[in-house]
C-alpha cells in the first residue's frame, strides 16, 4: 500500500500486526510503544521525522482505549494527570523544535537514533537493577515470615523506595498531596520536572515517552506501579494530541499509516490493560525491562544497515 | 466481523480520504493537523465503542 504523505510503501497486515502488538504492551505497561512502534516503522523505511510525528498521532488513539479501561479500574489520578499534561506540553514543544533544527542537517536520524538507543538501554538496566533488587528482598521476607506475607495482585513495593521518600522531602512550594496515588505532599515543581523531561523526550524520539515517565513515576514519585500506568496513558492522551498536532503543522506526520496502526492497536490495548490486574508491580516491571532493549537492537539494526 | 468491518473501513478511508489528505497536507498543513487529530481521536473511540458492542455480543451468546 503506498502511503503519499510519507511517500513509503507499507503492507497494511504490517501495520495492523504492530499496532496490536504495542496496543497490548502499551495497556499492559502504561507505555506508548514508541520504543518498538518507532524503530520498526524506520526500519521498515518510514524516514525518521515521519516515525516521530505519526507514532505520536496512533498512541493518541491508542491510549484512549487503554485510558478509559483503567479507569474503569480505578488505576487514574486524574489530579496527578492534569497537573503533569501543563509539564509535558512544555516539553512535547521543546523536544519537537529541536527536530526542526535537526531537520536542517543530515545528522537527523544519527542523532535520534543515538539518543533513542542510549535512553532505552539506561532504562533497561536501572529497571533490572531495582526490580531483580526488589523481588529478592521479596523472597528473603517470605521465607522470614512463612506464608502469610504472600503477595496479591495490585500489591507493590520497591527497592528504591527511599529515592521516592527522599523526592516527597524536598522543600520547595508550592506542595499538593495526591491522595488516589497516596502521596501524602510533594512539590508541584519536582512533578513538573519529571513530566517536562518526559514530554521532552517525547517530542523529540516520538511517542509518549512513556518508557521514561512510568518509571520516573515510580521511582521519583512514588507512585504505584498500577496508578502509574492508568495515569500515565491519561496523561498520553493530552500530551500526545499536542504532539500530533505540532508535529503535524511542521509536516511531520502521515495520519493514514496511523489510522491502520490504530485498528491492530484498539484491541490490542483493551486486552493488555484487562492483563495489569492479574500481576503485582514488581512482576509487571520486570516483564516490562526486555522490551527497551528489542526496541534498541531495532535500531541499532536500522543504524548499521544504513536504510536511509 | 471485527476484521471484516475494519477491512470495509479502510478501503474506504483509502478510496475516499487518501488524495484529499495529501492535498490538505501539501496545501494547507494546518487544517491538516487539526483534521489529522479528529480523525485518530474519533476512529479510536469509534473502534472501543464498537469493540465493547462485540464483547457484549460475545457474552449474550456465551449465557445462552
Amino acid at each position: 500500500m503506498w502511503f503519499q504523505v510519507s511517500s513509503v510503501h507499507l503492507q497494511p497486515w504490517f501495520l495492523i500486526l504492530l499496532g496490536l502488538v504495542v496496543g497490548v504492551l502499551g495497556g499492559f505497561f502504561g507505555v506508548g510503544g514508541s520504543f518498538l512502534a518507532g524503530p520498526a516503522l524506520f526500519a521498515a523505511g518510514v524516514p525518521m521525522h515521519f516515525v516521530v510525528g505519526t507514532d505520536l498521532a496512533h498512541i493518541v488513539g491508542k491510549s484512549i482505549v487503554a485510558a478509559q479501561k483503567h479507569r474503569t479500574m480505578g488505576n487514574v489520578d486524574m489530579k496527578l494527570g492534569i497537573i503533569m499534561t501543563l509539564g509535558t506540553i512544555a516539553g512535547v514543544e521543546t523536544g519537537a523544535q529541536f527536530i526542526q533544527q535537526l531537520k536542517r542537517t543530515p545528522y537527523l536520524n544519527l542523532t535520534v537514533g543515538i539518543a533513542f538507543v542510549a535512553i532505552l538501554l539506561g532504562i533497561s538496566a536501572f529497571m533490572s537493577l531495582e526490580t531483580f533488587r526488589t523481588l529478592r528482598q521479596r523472597t528473603a521476607k517470605k521465607t522470614s515470615k512463612s506464608r502469610s506475607a504472600k503477595p496479591r495482585a495490585g500489591q507493590d513495593h520497591s527497592a528504591f523506595a527511599a529515592i521516592a521518600k527522599a523526592v516527597h522531602r524536598i522543600k520547595f512550594p508550592p506542595y499538593v498531596s495526591l491522595p488516589v496515588s497516596g502521596v501524602r505532599r510533594i512539590s508541584l515543581w519536582i512533578i513538573l520536572l519529571v513530566a517536562f523531561m518526559g514530554g521532552l523526550f517525547s517530542g523529540f524520539l516520538g511517542g509518549g515517552a512513556g518508557y521514561i515517565r512510568m518509571p520516573a513515576m515510580v521511582y521519583l514519585l512514588g507512585i504505584p506501579t498500577h496508578v502509574a500506568v492508568g495515569t500515565d496513558l491519561f496523561e498520553i492522551i493530552i500530551s500526545a494530541g499536542y504532539g500530533t498536532l505540532s508535529h503535524a503543522f511542521k509536516g511531520n506526520v502521515d495520519i493514514m499509516i496511523a489510522l491502520v496502526m490504530n485498528i491492530g492497536s484498539a484491541i490490542g490495548a483493551r486486552a493488555g490493560a484487562a492483563g495489569t490486574q492479574y500481576f503485582v508491580g514488581p512482576r509487571i516491571r520486570l516483564a516490562f525491562i526486555p522490551l527497551p532493549l528489542i526496541g534498541a537492537a531495532l535500531m541499532i539494526h536500522s543504524l548499521m544497515t544504513h536504510r536511509h | 466481523m471485527y476484521a471484516g468491518v475494519t477491512l470495509l473501513y479502510m478501503v474506504l478511508v483509502f478510496h475516499f480520504l487518501g488524495g484529499w489528505l495529501y492535498e490538505l497536507y501539501r496545501h494547507r498543513p494546518g487544517l491538516y493537523a487539526w483534521i489529522a487529530l479528529g480523525l485518530i481521536v474519533g476512529q479510536a473511540l469509534s473502534l472501543e465503542l464498537f469493540v465493547r458492542f462485540l464483547f457484549t455480543l460475545i457474552h449474550v451468546e456465551v449465557e445462552d
